[in-house]
């Protein structure tokens, strides 16, 4: 009763003032939701009314409706995601100690149909409920349902719904959930959310098919989501000392009782996370866009992490302005970063429109900058996935593999001095730079992918739940950040930028695919690099160039090389000279090259990498010192940079610091014993 | 505590050889690793043009690309198993020659050895049982953190824990440092009772309770020293970026490894004359100058005189 008359007043006080946001629509909204939720924080539950509007933007006449009903994945372990993931979301279990209470589920209690097609019903569609699994057959998933309509939604026509539903939060697991007894609350993929009708002509969906399809797959062990962009306007109630944060723009706040109704209202996203908790101690600060509007940051913070406000507000800047000159405007008005709790680490490191989590630790050294990587990738995130909406069940690279690469560039333009400018593997320190141990962020990001064990095991473009176990993170993350970096170092920076500009400008409030962002890379650089893609997105090849050998025989002596001969030049004549490079793995690029002569002169010549092998031959009367192929790195996506170069003569100074240092460290040991 | 510190020092002075020839093993050691570890570098890298990189300091892209190359760490890995075993047995055979040396006053290289071999067996057996007491600080250290573990179950920051695992360390730490002290008493006295090891073991466990806060005093103040030493080479340091840099930072590092094992010497020396202090009425000299090292008696004989002995000392308390 209570409720009600709140939200009556409240929809009343929003219709005021919401609706402005960007006059001009910035999406299709096709997907429009007017939620009217309660926290009840005991029971860990939301007790809801979702009013969904839903416009079908193709030709075709819909016979049904699809929902995503997310929370269903943590029911219990005979779910898909369950399945999949054996009950862990990277590396986080769902903690099952405290019984009933740890699970989640999302139970729809009535579904009315209220308009369709313009013209307004009341029919009661509960009944024609009923659960559906797209991707496999687990009969026990319920994690998308499936609703008969009375008649289809006729082309260009809309469906207005009624949906009352009740979610049980689970113990923080998999994003989403509540943390300390109750104290913090993390709400994710907590609504019946409609899935994506995909015309033909969209996406994948040939143009020539006779009608389109729905795509909502189930909950999957590591795969995230994909929806419909529309505007969101969402009532929350919580106890009056909960401090709420959310997607979108606070409307009003009224308190009633014990507790509070928060309204948020945003146009032209296609999802809505919000939290609450009476721990959060709230920053502000505020980030100037580009095209001139103030974008307000908010921080909702640990206590005991109140004086790391300052670096989570500056990673976040930082990211905004790196991205607002390489892909485009940020034109929402704000952004939260959300700081979960001890023990609500699941629910950290994860992206919603216009919120993030975060996550950080006691006291972290600013040496390590672990808050900062994970503060820019998920607001990074506002951009791939945020905008760029691809389909992240089924092309998780787009998301988090550009996104990746946005998080490495950040890094490394921010947070690495000088050197990181210069070449990504200048960078030594964005990551950590701790007590003489110095990682890149982009060193790390590659190495997690360039293992002989790695390197070689999938390919990057396929469903999330079908990559090889321990496949995604390499594969929708390192490998594409990785490749994002080589295809920059390919362009130079400028046609970089113009190709990611382009791609923004052209794909945002849709949903890209693979092929568009190759379409636009071969049609904004004039160059084909489908067979780039072609090996590095859709096939398992590694990319390995080597220096193999490099001989000077002087022309007098018999074929006997004499690479690590001391003198510098031949008395009696000329040197043949001989350098081999090599191509090591199945992958092909064209592959700089450059031979080093004793007299200081330098051959360059760029190989097309085709042959297996390729052999330079010199007469000179200077011998080859050296010889590095790609030396300038660009092929990051080489998987052993340690055989670019070749040198006539050897050189083992920093050998020999190392075995100091080690000897130091092993005598330092020793002294314990005695 | 402080004259014991003092006298340490003297007598780590006068038989300065001692230190010396620490300081020569623990460098045959560690040397022959870090030349193994050279050479495979060497082998696989010397002509590919890292050396510049690794001058640089740590060079992580360097590291994980080590993934493609032949070289064996496995093999590296296996020296350096052996060579700790090897290392942590030649110490425990050393600090016989130490501790009679410092009783002795003067360094002979003969005695130094052969008091070293005279005592290895129980020292050995030392060595054991301290490793069996250094379970118990261990196993206190994992209930500790359960514990903290099982509290922080619902609390809502990870302050609480980290300052509960650092003082559980803490604790760790000078419970292990309790029985290192144990261990070092142990030795003095197999060195000057001529006692057996578990009767070593259990008077030190006495001697060091009863004196514990001079044994820590004395072992702390060293630990100071040695940290201040390290702050001042650390200062000095050269960042060795090229030849003479690194041979420049290896003098450095030298220097800290010859003060520590200096420093260990002393250390000892300290612990044994506040060991002296702590049984007044006796005026100490090895077992082994009492009885003729060419004439040592049975371990029987042995172990019935530290018997007498050491119940004339506890009775005499
Ligand atoms: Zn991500």
């Amino acid at each position: 009763m209570k409720l009600a008359l709140a939200v009556s007043f409240l929809s009343f006080a929003v219709s005021l003032q919401a609706q402005t946001q960007f006059p001009t629509p910035l999406s299709p909204r096709l997907a429009n939701y007017d939620i009217t939720a309660r926290l009840d924080v005991e029971k860990r539950t939301i007790d809801a009314t979702e009013i969904l509007s839903w416009k079908n933007h193709s030709n075709d006449a819909i016979p049904d409706l699809q929902f995503h009903l997310y929370l269903n994945a943590f029911k219990n372990e005979k779910s898909t995601f369950f399945k999949e993931s054996g009950g862990q979301l990277r590396g986080v279990k769902l903690d099952q100690a405290e019984g009933e209470m740890a699970w989640g589920s999302i139970e729809i209690e009535s579904m009315k149909l209220l308009s369709l097609n313009g013209n307004e019903t009341n029919i009661d569609l509960t009944k024609q409920i009923r659960f559906i699994q797209p991707d496999d057959d687990n009969k026990d998933d319920q994690t998308v349902a499936q609703v008969l309509l009375p008649s289809p939604v006729l082309p260009k026509g809309e469906a207005k719904l009624e949906i009352k539903f009740k979610s049980k939060l689970p113990k923080i697991f998999a994003r989403t959930g509540y943390a300390a007894n109750g104290k913090f609350f993390l709400v994710a993929q907590w609504f019946p959310k409609i899935g994506v009708y995909e015309a033909p002509g969209d996406r994948y969906v040939p143009l020539t098919a006779p009608q389109g399809r729905w795509n909502c797959h189930q909950f999957h062990g590591n795969s995230e989501f994909f929806a419909d962009f529309g505007i969101y306007r969402v009532s929350i109630t919580v106890p009056k000392n909960y401090v709420v944060g959310a997607t979108g723009v606070l409307q009003s706040e009224t308190e009633q009782g014990e507790e509070k109704t928060l309204v948020y209202y945003q146009e032209d996203v296609h999802d809505f996370a919000w939290t609450a908790s009476p721990l959060f101690q709230v920053f502000e600060d505020s980030y100037q866009s580009k095209n001139g509007h103030r974008v307000k940051l908010i921080f909702l913070s640990q206590p005991q992490h109140a004086d790391q406000a300052e670096r989570h507000f500056a990673a976040v800047k930082n990211a905004l302005e790196w991205a607002e000159e390489w892909l485009g405007v940020y034109p929402y008005s704000t952004l939260t970063i959300v700081d979960p709790c001890y023990g609500g680490g699941g629910a950290g490191g994860m992206e919603y429109p216009t919120f993030i989590t975060a996550g950080t630790f006691w006291k972290l050294p600013l040496g390590i900058k672990t808050t900062e990587i994970v503060t820019v990738h998920e607001f990074g995130h506002q951009y791939f996935y945020g905008m760029l909406a691809n389909n992240e069940f089924e092309e998780a690279w787009l998301d988090e593999g550009m996104n990746t690469w946005l998080e490495l560039s950040v890094m490394r333009r921010y947070y690495a001095g000088e050197s990181g400018k210069k070449s990504a593997l200048g960078d030594k320190t964005s990551a950590i730079d701790f007590l003489g141990i110095r990682i890149g962020d982009v060193e790390q990001s590659r190495s997690a992918y360039s293992s002989p064990e790695s390197a070689k095991r999938d390919t990057i473009v396929k469903p999330v739940w079908t990559y090889k176990r321990g496949g995604y993170g390499t594969f929708s993350y390192n490998k594409p950040g990785t490749m994002m970096l080589t295809l920059e170092n390919i362009l130079g920076e400028d046609l970089m930028k113009t190709v990611m500009r382009t791609y923004f400008e052209r794909f945002k409030f849709k949903h890209p695919t693979t092929r568009d962002f190759i379409r636009t890379v071969n049609e904004v650089t004039g160059k084909d690099f489908t067979p780039f893609f072609e090996q590095f997105l859709y096939s398992t090849v590694a990319l390995d160039y080597a220096v193999q050998s490099i001989s000077n025989v002087a022309s007098d002596e018999d074929d006997e090389a004499n690479v690590a001969s001391d003198d510098e030049t031949n008395a009696k004549g000329d040197y043949r000279i001989k350098v081999v490079f090599e191509r090591k793995e199945e992958a092909i690029a064209p592959m700089d090259v450059r031979v080093k002569f004793s007299d200081g002169s330098e051959f360059r010549d760029v190989w097309d990498g085709v042959a297996r092998y390729k052999v330079y031959e010199f007469q000179k009367s200077a011998k080859a010192v050296a010889a590095y192929i790609d030396s300038e790195n660009k092929h990051l996506l080489d998987v052993n940079l340690n055989n670019n170069a070749l040198t006539a003569k050897p050189e083992t100074t920093g050998f020999w610091k190392w075995a100091m240092n080690i000897m130091f460290w092993l005598q330092n040991l020793f002294l314990f014993f005695a | 505590m402080t004259k014991a510190i003092q006298r340490g020092f003297k007598g780590a002075l006068s038989v300065w050889q001692a230190s010396a020839w620490i300081y020569a093993i623990n460098l045959l050691f560690a040397l022959g690793f870090a030349m193994a570890f050279k050479n495979i570098l060497s082998e696989e890298f010397a002509n590919r043009d890292v050396s510049a990189r690794l001058l640089e300091g740590f060079d992580f892209t360097f590291l994980s690309d080590l993934n493609y190359a032949s070289l064996s760490v496995s093999s590296l890995m296996a020296m350096l198993g052996w060579l700790v075993v090897g290392y942590a047995l030649v110490s425990v055979f050393l600090s016989g020659g130490v501790i009679a040396t410092l009783l002795r006053g003067t360094f002979s290289a003969p005695d130094f050895f052969a008091d070293s071999a005279r005592y290895v067996g129980r020292f050995l057996a030392l060595a054991v049982l301290f490793g069996l007491a250094l379970l118990a600080p261990l196993i206190a250290f994992s209930i500790f953190l359960a514990i903290g573990r099982a509290m922080a179950e619902s609390a809502t920051s990870e302050a609480p824990l980290v300052i509960w695992t650092i003082v559980g360390i803490a604790i760790a730490f000078l419970k292990g440092a309790y029985f290192y002290l144990v261990f070092e008493v142990a030795k003095f006295e197999v060195v000057t009772e001529n006692a057996s090891p578990f009767r070593a073991f259990a008077s030190a466990l006495k001697i060091v309770t009863r004196h514990l806060a001079s044994f820590y005093g004395i072992l702390f103040a060293f630990l100071v020293i040695v940290s201040l030493i390290a702050l001042l080479l650390h200062a000095l340091a050269p960042e060795g970026k090229s030849g003479a840099g690194v041979f420049a930072l290896a003098l450095t590092q030298q220097a800290f490894v010859a003060s520590r094992a200096f420093l260990r010497v002393a250390s000892i020396g300290g612990l044994l004359w506040n060991y002296q202090d702590a049984k007044p009425k006796k005026e100490l000299s090895p077992s082994g100058a009492q009885v003729s090292p060419s004439l040592e008696p049975t371990t029987q004989v042995a172990e019935s005189q530290s018997d007498a002995e050491i119940k004339a000392e506890s009775e005499s308390k």
